[in-house]
């Protein structure tokens, strides 16, 4: 028998990114484990990037809306045309060290996972007005 | 809790929130195997939970090292018994889209 791959679009929208992963908002449940790749347009180009869904959020499947944690598989080096790339640019390791690490959740549930605590002005048009980051919050 | 749903990962990274979701698209990629073609005629095997009626790209790559992709249309989906999330499709292949060489993109 011949091996092959089966693709499916779904249609997205991305409402956090961070050079780990990005949380998403889709239609209809992606497995928890599937793999693809993520395209957006974003900072005046296409941008792609591979990820693996590591979460569900299910309460929400009740108003059609998922919310889907994705991690970003650095399988080949972030190029200009990677997403992981592009967000690596605009915020260097070097600073991201220095923020404290977070456990927060990427479910978008402010009762019980991350609350944004810290907001910087931007410098770069690439959608953003405003970005932060978690701060370690458990409830 | 369903397993399919359970949490598996945390953040390492902090994450930058857009003001309003930027709108893209996903691509999933499943594995299957392709148990028997002919003209415009396919039967796969796959754990790509599938409806009928629905369509996808399917990407073949050959022993050369050619890559070839058709969108197919699924006739019939059914369950494999005794395979977990395992089912065989019944496609229609509709056109073929393009053929390249040694290609690692998804799309």
């Amino acid at each position: 028998m011949m091996r092959a791959a089966l693709l499916h679009d779904v249609v997205v929208r991305v409402v956090d990114i961070g050079a780990g992963g990005c949380l998403l908002e889709a239609e209809s449940p992606l497995p928890v484990g599937a793999i693809g790749t993520v395209h957006l347009e974003l900072d005046g180009g296409s941008r792609v990037e591979w990820f693996r869904i590591c979460r569900v959020d299910s309460r929400r499947g009740a108003e059609g809306v998922w919310l889907v944690g994705a991690e970003f598989l650095p399988l080949a080096l972030a190029g200009h045309s990677s997403l992981r790339g592009l967000v690596m640019r605009t915020r260097p390791p070097a600073f991201a060290a220095i923020v404290p690490r977070s456990p927060g959740r990427s479910s978008g549930d402010r009762r019980n996972a991350a609350r944004l605590v810290a907001f910087r002005s931007v410098a770069f048009d690439r959608g953003l007005v405003e970005s932060g980051w978690n701060a370690a919050e458990n409830d | 809790m369903n397993d399919e749903y359970r949490m598996t990962d945390r953040r390492r990274f902090p994450r930058d929130v857009f003001p309003a979701p930027i709108s893209g698209r996903a691509e999933v990629v499943d594995d299957c195997l392709v148990e028997a073609w002919s003209d415009d005629h396919a039967v796969l095997l796959t754990t790509h939970v599938a409806v009928e009626g629905g369509r996808f790209v399917m990407r073949l790559t050959s022993a050369s090292g050619e890559v070839t992709r058709h969108t197919v249309r699924i006739l019939t989906a059914e369950p494999i018994e005794g395979e977990r999330r395992s089912f065989r499709l019944q496609v229609s292949v509709e056109r073929t889209l393009s053929a390249q060489r040694g290609s690692t993109q998804a799309s």
